[in-house]
């Protein structure tokens, strides 16, 4: 027969404690284990889209060696809209609208403006077309504005547009197909 | 014959059993990157274009 002193624990019931506390650790760290990380992936696609709110500029009748312009407002400018989610890049080009003076030419020109009255200033003005340029010839698409923003609210530009009839122009009715094409920046 | 040692002697060899594999366990879990999971977000930036046109128009007459 074993001593064993009054106050101490029986080895028997010393090993089932310990082993009811190991064992509870060893779940937990197996549990822990058994834990599975995954991977989510989410795509956003991008979207690029403009329009042209105002798509129409009408200078009405001219004389030989008049000029009109969009900058007094009267016509009013064309106005390109990002209806994307992505900030763009815009190009523009045209057919020649005078059969004397092909594109480009002094007599036929264009800038990005900021919108008035609109939504301030929406795009890169330092890197984009603001002062009057000939327009670029149907072939020829070339970047006029740069970073056009694609916020609610801020997400527009005006391009105004210069005419001079040459001299020499026959008489009649003239129109330029303006185009517009916007790349994700 | 008693019994009670033969008992307490495999006790033990489970206990210790248990608790080896315990601690392995929280071991190797500890040494794993603490990251339980991963959230990945990709921008797809297909090249793509949008287009408008306008018209300019003017009527042109002789002086």
């Amino acid at each position: 027969m074993k001593a064993q002193s009054k106050n101490s624990m029986p080895a028997y019931a010393l090993a089932g404690v310990t082993a009811i506390v190991v064992a509870v650790i060893a779940i937990a760290g197996l549990n822990a284990l058994g834990m599975v990380s995954g991977t989510a992936t989410v795509t956003v696609q991008s979207s690029v889209a403009i329009s042209m709110p105002v798509n129409s500029i009408n200078f009405g009748t001219l004389y030989e060696g008049g000029t009109n312009n969009t900058l007094g407002t009267v016509p009013v400018p064309f106005k390109v809209q990002n209806d994307g989610n992505v900030k763009l890049n815009v190009t523009i080009n045209a057919t020649n609208i005078f059969t004397s003076a092909p594109n480009p030419v002094s007599n036929y020109q264009y800038m990005a403006n900021v919108s008035v009255p609109g939504e301030g200033t929406c795009f890169d003005i330092t890197q984009s077309t603001t002062t009057l340029t000939n327009m670029p010839a149907s072939n020829n698409p070339t970047k006029f504005l740069t970073y056009l923003n694609d916020t609610n609210g801020c997400d527009d530009a005006e391009i105004e547009v210069q005419v001079t009839v040459p001299v020499g122009e026959s008489a009649g009715a003239k129109t330029s197909t303006v185009t517009l094409i916007g790349s994700q920046a | 014959m008693d019994k009670k040692p033969i008992i307490l002697a495999l006790l033990l060899v489970l206990v210790i059993v248990t608790a080896y594999a315990g601690v392995t366990a929280v071991t190797q879990e500890a040494s794993k990157p603490t990251a339980n999971g991963e959230v990945m977000l990709e921008v797809k930036g297909a090249a793509q274009t949008s287009g408008a046109s306008g018209q300019v128009t003017l009527n042109v007459v002789k002086t």
